[in-house]
């Protein structure tokens, strides 16, 4: 299988040069492979999220690239680099970051409007139905439970058919039992759809069901686990 | 840990809010600081500048007796007084002067001291420039002092008519002759009165003369003074005169003696004497020296209808004369006392002008004299005798109550007056002075004295000095006294509304203060304590900053209104009172957000309860979002937050709209009454119509001796044309009509009494003292009257009275023309025929200088006809000014405003092309005698002007009349022959008097409109315009105080405008700039989700940009939705009945808006707003997505 995603060196330091100064992730270089659920795993504080972002390109790394398909990612300009954000990579944020304004709907749709397109009805359906949430779609994000909100951010991220689909431990705050449902959802949907998923967890039981592990400590990559080879 | 410490704490925590905070504070305190330093600045140097001009008093008393004096001195106890010790014969008044009287009256002496012995005199500078022989400090004058007549009674007389003797007419002969006039005063003297007599009329000095130019120049002298002459009734007695102290008192009792008759000097016809004693006055003479020089103030003092005293003299001269007078009455105890009278000046500084003049009217009463009314001073002329003026006056039949008319004379000095079958004769003073009384005629009683009409009163002995305190009722007065109000109430909604938004983001930890015990109370101190550390960093600091920034804005009204226009003044105490108001603002502002806060719940959900979402129905099917409906999306979803910020956008953008309107709107006074009429800073008149010559010659002198004038325009002008309307013309012109009905003041005289005016009957000559009078029905054409002028036979010695100005007798009249039929002489010659016509309306006829280039623009603007310019010189067309007109509830409503065409009239009894006949009158003197005719001048109206276009063209603009004339000044001269005048000053200051009372119309009159430039010295100019009107003897009529006040009150009305303009604008836009600042920092996160989402920065920069301009769009909009509103209630409330409020608008309103800056602001403001919006996102859309969404200290 391809390699969708490469590090290289890829190095994120906070505050540099203060006494604040923090190594969040050590130059790391690795590949994720295309259509496999990689499952990023680690102490807290170990930069799981740091790397996580830096993969997302929703931040810039201190050092080190990332490739893309074939584009080194960090070269290209904000709006480019905006431009491949929303056409390749998906995000669930532990926080569901749902815009309050608006419907569970409009929230889903949002990513592919704004990028001026339509979402295809077939899949669009086929998302909503997949997380359960057809009978929620009008409601506003207050109007929702706290997995419910979870399932519309997934659906959000998955709605732009992304390449790659990142989450930050999704289930973080759900139950137990919510939670596993959720992350399987997450994870059938990303096979049905043929999309990588990465996903930042403490969850064993998530961490059992990846197909790369890759553990983090202090900002090092300690191992990867690949379950496939 | 202590309170105080918790919200020092609190305030640097929240570093931003606090900010925010002290700077709007530090803004308010600083407008506070700089309003109140700069109006007050301007006020007391404007108060200072008029007080230090027109006197420190308060209020003037006039005939002020002994107990008025106790009475004023009782509520004014400073006040100052000088003691009028009568008229003199040369120097006006004269009056005791001492120390205070000159400090409250701000009099300096301009060279010399104060007099201290009792034959010293101080003079002012007009009286001493009056006197004829050039006099200087150090010098010694003659002053003859007239303690006024003190008969006070009408006496009966017997009229008869006397000759001038032989011997005079010799004597004054001899010496026009002999060119020796010091030689026929003095013979003349002799002859008048061979014990005592003062001579006090100059002669010219006019010994250069040919024979002939003196003995014109003579006879226009001679017959200026009557009175000195003995042309009606002069004689004067005397009894024995006093003399000591240097000084000479005599008792005169005047007679009523000779009159002249016949055609000329030397015509002994009828001579007798008859002497009545008519009344008696006490003159007193001196010889004092000049030891001082008083600036002139007469022009600058407020004074009603009475007179100031030109002369001083020290307390101990005073006394000295006061001794002389006394003694003389106490040996004359038939004549009745002179009570000096004083002139008090009051004074008291607790007091405002207003109570004082209140208190003093109240303590010392009204104190006028009751009168007889004097309704007309008409002129009659009676071919072929002396000319008389004739008036009437009123007063109540004792018998019956009601009004009753009297008809009386003038001649000379003295009223004959027709009474009850009698003739009565008077000093004319005493009639028109008040004085006179009839028996069984009461005085018309007065019009009582109300707290309303007072101040108007120019009759009232009292005065109040507004020249010094002006009453401030002008809408920058209200403003400046609003001012302080609306700073703290601005500063009150600042505080309001940013305590108000920051209570949101701090409930929490107000909850958690609470939740860890605080009580209500203590949530309250904090709030009130943090308030007061704002005050305490503010206050200081925006009064320091005010303090500083009051220098500058001095300077620049300095720069404006030139360097003495205003000096800084520190208000203490208003400005620790408005201080006060603007911190005491600031506490109320927290009062509000203070019951919030001890209200909050434990919970601190006062921000919890999320705004129950909006629905956004989308129709159908599900629109799309985009980035630019996001932006709108989210601003509608906290509506409260997005109307605070349209409204503040509002609130910056109509600030400098509103400012530039009002600022601009109140130059409206200015602009009407100055700037429209194109009104000039001095109008110089001369009461006769000056040769071209003379006319460009004065003019250059003018240019030349005035330093910093902008414009001289000469203006010849003729009243009382009168021009002969057809019946069909008539019948067209409703405005004619309408005065015909009603009568009006726009037209002089209309219909049979103007017929009457323009008769024939001067066709006549008058032989052995009776008139005889040509049939009118003879009709002479011009010819045959040109043909009889040129005749050989024509004699100047005989009366001219046809209108060439030849004469002829009867016998020649009758040799020439052999079927002319005249019947002998009857004795009832007296009754007059008169050929009069239909219909004739009196206006005016005003001469265009043609060097203006104001007739092609006249041309330009004519609404009806064509004028050919060559043909408008040479005096054969003219332009016509009718006005348009409205009848509004019985009343007819004229106007010559380009405002008011379409909704106004338009009258067309004359129309372009018609002829009309100008009628002028045409008065000659010859020998003793004047005779007066009726001049027709034929011209064409070329073209009619409804209105003037803007601005106008003084004096143009000035007048309101009807049926106006616009000709060349070869047309004046044509209609009005005797207005090629050229006189010297002396001759033409009694020319001025004569043709006042005797010829008022024939001469036509002489304006010179003069404008300063800007940068001109104005107190030089005035002193330079005045030496030159005294010296040519023009009336001078100042315009200029009046023009600069008008202007420096627009000025600062502006400025006040601005600087509250300037204060909401700066404030509302810290507030803004800051609440957009902070909105953005919440949605932080927002902007990072976006950003997660994929969102360029274009886009996130771009949307907000563009909400920025559609907001700035609206708030255009809706600011100029209020400006418009506030406009046209401005001019609503100020709309003329039967205006439509659109030309108003457009003429009057908005005429000369800058339109062009208020577009540019609107536009600038728009393109500021994206900026504005935009601004504080710039850092966010910068940072990465995930920075963003982190980033948690959002407030
Ligand atoms: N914006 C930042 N500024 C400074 N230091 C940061 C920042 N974000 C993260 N860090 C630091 O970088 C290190 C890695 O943080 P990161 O969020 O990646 O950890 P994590 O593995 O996701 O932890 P957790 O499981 O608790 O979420 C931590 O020590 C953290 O304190
Ligand atoms: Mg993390």
């Amino acid at each position: 299988m391809s390699i969708i995603l490469q590090t290289n060196n890829l190095a994120k330091t906070y505050n540099p040069g203060t006494p604040a100064q923090v190594e969040a992730l050590k130059p790391t270089t690795l590949g994720i492979r295309q259509g496999l659920f990689t499952a990023i795993i680690g102490r807290s504080g170990s930069g799981k999220s740091t790397l996580l972002h830096l993969l997302g390109a929703l931040d810039r790394p201190s050092a080190g690239t990332i490739i893309l398909g074939s584009q080194d990612v960090f070269s290209l300009n904000d709006r480019d680099l905006a431009i491949v954000r929303r056409q390749k990579v998906g995000f669930v944020f532990q926080a569901y970051n749902l815009l309050l304004e608006y419907t569970a709907r409009e929230n889903i749709l949002l990513p592919l409007n704004l990028d001026g397109r339509d979402a295809p009805k077939d899949r669009f359906d086929q998302i909503i139905d997949l997380l359960g949430i057809r009978d929620r779609l009008d409601h506003y994000p207050n109007q929702l439970s706290g997995g419910e909100q979870q399932r519309v951010a997934i659906a959000r991220a998955l709605v732009t058919a992304p390449d790659i689909l990142l989450a930050d431990e999704p289930t973080g705050n759900l139950d137990s039992k919510t939670g596993d449902q959720v992350m399987r959802l997450l994870r059938d949907s990303a096979k049905a759809l043929n999309q990588t998923l990465i996903i930042v967890t403490h969850d064993p039981g998530i961490t059992a069901m990846a197909d790369v592990l890759i553990t983090l400590d202090s900002g090092n990559v300690v191992s990867i686990k690949d379950r496939t080879a | 840990m202590r309170l105080s410490r918790l919200v020092r704490l609190g305030l640097q925590g929240r570093k931003k809010d606090t900010r925010l905070l002290i700077t709007v504070l530090t803004l308010c305190f600083l407008f506070i600081t700089l309003s109140n330093i700069v109006l007050s600045s301007i006020r007391y140097s404007k108060e200072e500048q008029q007080i230090a001009r027109h006197g420190r008093f308060q209020a003037i008393a006039f005939e002020v007796d002994e107990e008025a004096r106790a009475a004023y001195h009782s509520v004014a106890p400073q006040s100052a007084d000088s003691l009028i010790l009568g008229q003199t014969q040369r120097h006006g008044l004269l009056g005791t002067i001492d120390r205070a009287y000159m400090d409250l009256g701000a009099l300096t002496l301009k060279s010399g001291r104060l007099p201290q012995a009792a034959n010293e005199i101080v003079l002012t500078q007009t009286a001493l420039e009056a006197l004829a022989d050039k006099k200087q400090v150090g010098d010694s004058i003659q002053v003859v002092l007239d303690l006024g007549y003190v008969g006070d009674k009408a006496i009966p007389i017997t009229m008869k008519q006397f000759g001038l003797s032989d011997e005079l007419y010799q004597l004054s002969q001899q010496s026009i002759t002999q060119q020796d006039h010091a030689a026929f005063e003095l013979a003349y003297t002799m002859r008048r009165d061979e014990s005592v007599y003062f001579f006090n009329i100059e002669m010219p000095q006019l010994k250069d003369l040919s024979p002939q130019e003196y003995e014109q120049e003579f006879n226009t002298w001679f017959y200026a003074n009557p009175d000195t002459f003995g042309l009606s009734d002069i004689g004067v007695g005397r009894r024995e005169p006093f003399h000591e102290d240097g000084l000479t008192l005599v008792l005169h009792h005047r007679v009523n003696g000779f009159k002249l008759s016949g055609a000329r000097w030397g015509d002994r016809q009828g001579e007798e004497i008859i002497l009545n004693i008519l009344y008696e006055r006490i003159l007193v003479a001196g010889e004092y020296t000049i030891v001082g020089v008083v600036s002139a103030y007469s022009d600058q003092w407020v004074k009603g209808d009475f007179a100031l005293p030109e002369a001083f003299v020290s307390p101990t001269a005073a006394d000295a004369i006061r001794r002389m007078v006394s003694q003389a009455e106490d040996d004359h105890p038939d004549i009745p006392r002179y009570l000096p009278r004083s002139i008090s000046l009051l004074y008291a500084p607790d007091l405002t002008a207003d109570a004082l003049f209140d208190e003093a009217l109240q303590k010392a009463g009204d104190r006028r004299q009751t009168s007889y009314q004097i309704n007309d001073l008409g002129v009659f002329d009676s071919t072929g005798t002396s000319t008389i003026s004739l008036g009437n006056f009123e007063g109540i039949d004792e018998l019956t109550g009601k009004t009753r008319q009297v008809y009386f004379q003038v001649q000379g000095s003295l009223a004959n007056i027709s009474y009850d079958q009698a003739v009565y004769a008077a000093p004319l003073t005493l009639l028109t002075e008040g004085g006179l009384r009839l028996p069984g005629l009461l005085p018309i009683p007065l019009q009582p004295v109300t707290p309303d009409n007072a101040r108007e009163m120019t009759s009232l002995p009292l005065q109040s000095n507004t020249y010094a305190y002006p009453l401030e009722d002008d809408a920058g007065g209200t403003l400046q006294r609003l001012l302080p109000g609306l700073m703290s109430l601005l500063t009150f909604i600042a505080v309001l509304q940013i305590f108000l938004t920051q209570l949101r983001r701090r409930a929490k930890r107000l909850a958690l203060l609470k939740a860890l015990g605080a009580t209500q109370g203590q949530v309250a101190a904090m709030l009130l304590m943090e308030a007061g550390m704002l005050v305490l960093v503010a206050l200081p600091v925006g009064t320091a900053l005010g303090l500083l920034l009051s220098f500058g804005a001095v300077e620049v009204l300095k720069a404006f209104q030139g360097e003495d226009s205003v000096r800084l003044f520190w208000p203490v105490m208003p400005l620790i009172k408005a201080l006060l108001l603007g911190a005491l603002a600031v506490f109320i502002g927290v009062l509000l957000p203070l019951v919030q806060a001890v209200r909050i719940p434990l919970s601190g959900a006062f921000e919890a309860p999320a705004p129950a979402p909006r629905r956004f129905k989308s129709s159908g099917a599900q629109k799309k979002v985009t980035y630019n409906r996001m932006v709108w999306r989210n601003a509608l979803s906290n509506p409260g937050r997005s109307l605070l910020g349209f409204v503040l956008a509002v609130l910056i953008i109509l600030s400098p709209l509103a400012t530039l309107f009002l600022g601009f709107h109140s130059f409206s006074n200015y602009r009407v009454e100055v700037l429209d009429k194109a009104r000039p800073d001095y109008v110089l008149t001369m009461p006769y119509g000056m040769n071209i010559r003379v006319l460009n010659d004065h003019r250059d002198r003018l240019l030349a001796q005035v330093p910093g004038l902008a414009s001289v325009q000469p203006w010849l002008f003729g009243d009382h044309v009168g021009i002969q309307i057809s019946d069909q013309a008539f019948e067209a012109g409703p405005i004619l009509q309408w005065y015909q009905q009603y009568g009006g003041a726009e037209f002089g005289l209309i219909g049979a009494e103007a017929a009457s005016a323009i008769t024939k009957t001067d066709f006549g000559f008058q032989q052995g003292g009776m008139v005889i009078h040509i049939d009118p029905e003879l009709e002479l054409s011009e010819e045959e009257m040109q043909a009889m002028a040129s005749a050989e036979t024509l004699t100047q010695e005989k009366m001219d009275v046809l209108p060439t100005g030849g004469a002829m007798t009867l016998e020649e009249l009758q040799a020439r023309y052999p079927d002319f039929n005249v019947e002998p002489p009857q004795p009832k010659v007296e009754e007059v025929r008169q050929v009069s016509y239909p219909q004739v309306v009196y206006t005016a006829l005003w001469a265009l200088d043609p060097e203006l280039a104001l007739l092609p623009r006249l041309i330009k603007d004519l609404d009806a006809g064509q004028v050919d310019e060559e043909a408008f010189k040479k005096g054969e067309q003219v332009i016509l000014v009718v006005p348009r007109y409205r009848v509004d509830q019985n009343d007819l409503v004229l106007s010559h405003h380009p405002r008011d065409k379409g909704s106004f009239m338009e009258d067309a009894a004359i129309q372009p092309g018609d002829r009309l006949t100008l009628h002028t009158e045409v008065v000659q003197l010859a020998g003793d005698s004047k005779s007066s005719m009726n001049n027709g001048t034929e011209v064409t109206v070329a073209g009619i002007l409804y209105d003037y276009s803007l601005p106008g063209v003084w004096p143009l603009s000035d007048t309101s009349r009807s049926y106006l004339l616009i000709g060349s000044q070869r047309l004046l001269a044509h209609a009005y022959p005797q207005a090629e005048s050229r006189m010297t000053a002396y001759q033409a200051r009694y020319h001025r008097l004569a043709v006042k009372v005797f010829y008022p119309y024939s001469y036509g009159q002489t304006q010179f409109m003069v404008t300063l430039a800007n940068d001109a010295n104005p107190e030089s100019a005035d002193i330079a315009m005045q030496n030159f009107a005294r010296e040519n003897a023009l009336d001078i009529k100042t315009y200029r105080t009046a023009n600069q006040a008008l202007r420096s009150l627009a000025v600062n009305s502006a400025l006040l405008i601005a600087m509250l303009g300037c204060a909401v604008f700066l404030i509302a836009l810290v507030i803004l700039s800051s609440s957009l600042q902070s909105a953005v920092q919440q949605e932080k996160k927002r902007f990072g989700i976006l950003q997660s989402m994929g969102v360029t920065r274009d886009t996130l920069l771009g949307g907000q940009s563009r909400y920025g301009l559609v907001i700035g769009l609206l708030a255009v909009l809706a600011a100029n939705l209020l400006l418009a509103m506030l406009i046209v209630i401005v001019t609503a409330l100020s709309l003329p009945n039967g205006v439509s409020l659109l030309p108003q608008l457009r003429f009057i309103t908005l005429r000369g808006y800058p339109l062009l800056a208020h577009i540019l602001i609107c536009l600038g403001f728009i393109l500021f707003s994206a900026l504005m919006h935009a601004w504080p996102l710039r850092t966010i859309a910068r940072q990465t997505a995930i920075a963003n969404i982190l980033d948690t200290n959002a407030s």
